[in-house]
């Protein structure tokens, strides 16, 4: 007979995965309908289930006061990408209202990191995240307003925040 | 709604004579954007006028034909969808847009934009021309998909941009 007890450590890095889990049974549930239907594919899927989970984690950036409900839409996307290393190199341009983010190197890409083959297909998350993100801290739902996915190489995203 | 006919009476510009005809509510159910239009003709001469019934039985709009042709004891009537698009906008108040293209030819080109601009382009594309709210209320299904507020700002932002982008046109 063996035994075996888990005792959580405090360690606030370690509870955005629990956030990102509980963003993805929320999302599954709620967005079923989209997710089973072929007409918006694996990348609508993934909008949709990073939106809860881009929620999720913004409320955990609030918990640990990492971002306050006062943040700026432009500390908030910073702060979460920070926070949930998506990338070796991510860069945040503003121009006006307009955020240009540049993903390179990404770290969670499911076909350079885990060596998928996504046929053809994306599945990036980043939209989804920040758009759940900015939107239930500051209310202020930004605009993806260009997206130039090249999966495992560079992908920009514009989100106009306004 | 109940179902049966409902009586309409509307003014004729030809004839500058009151026209008095029944639709049936269960037709006007039937249309996929709630508005029935119904080719009326009459008078002598034979000439016609096109009617728009909304579900509540109220006359969004009656149109006077440019030419009216008789095929044996067939009247027929085209209403372009612009005009439809136009009429409507015009009684609501509201903006509408115009598909130019099917999204099947779009598809790929926006395969990688946010599900919700994806899905007000596939929107505006299936009806061929539909206004504002009504892009709303066909979308609002992601709302709980995201569980996010998804205001009509936001969708006019989106069709802003397609406008731009060719992809459709405002009218």
């Amino acid at each position: 007979m063996s035994f075996f007890r888990f005792r959580r450590k405090k360690d606030p890095s370690r509870n955005y995965l629990n956030r990102m889990a509980i963003g993805l049974g929320a999302g599954l549930v709620k967005a079923r309908d989209v997710i089973l239907n072929p007409d918006f594919g694996p990348q609508g899927a993934m909008d949709v289930l990073a939106t809860w989970m881009g929620q999720e984690i913004a409320k955990e950036l609030l918990n640990q006061k990492v971002i306050t409900a006062t943040s700026t839409p432009e500390e908030v996307l910073e702060k979460l990408l920070e926070e949930v290393r998506i990338a070796e190199d991510l860069s945040v341009e503003m121009d006006g209202d307009v955020a240009h983010v540049v993903v390179q190197n990404c770290l969670i890409c499911p076909r350079k990191v885990g060596g998928y083959d996504l046929e053809g297909n994306t599945a990036c998350p980043v939209g989804g995240l920040v758009r759940g993100a900015i939107g239930l801290v500051s209310g202020k739902t930004p605009q993806l307003s260009k997206i130039d996915l090249k999966t495992g190489e560079i992908c920009k995203t514009d989100f106009t925040i306004s | 709604m109940s179902s049966g006919l409902g009586n309409i009476k509307v003014h004729c510009d030809i004839c500058n004579q009151p026209v008095e005809f029944q639709v049936s509510q269960d037709k006007i159910r039937e249309q996929k954007d709630g508005i029935l239009r119904v080719a009326l003709a009459h008078g002598d001469p034979l000439h016609a006028i096109i009617v728009y019934v909304d579900k509540n039985l109220r006359v969004r709009g009656v149109e006077v034909s440019d030419s009216f042709q008789m095929e044996g004891t067939r009247a027929e009537t085209v209403v372009s969808a612009s005009e439809v698009a136009e009429n409507l906008s015009e009684s609501m108040g509201e903006p509408c847009f115009q598909a130019l293209y099917a999204y099947s030819e779009i598809e790929e080109r926006e395969r990688a934009a946010f599900v919700l601009d994806k899905t007000i382009l596939r929107t505006i594309c299936e009806a061929g021309v539909i206004c504002l709210s009504k892009i709303r209320q066909k979308i609002a299904f992601l709302e709980k998909a995201m569980g996010d507020r998804i205001d009509l700002p936001q969708i006019e932002v989106v069709c802003e941009r397609y406008v731009q982008e060719g992809l459709i046109k405002r009218i």
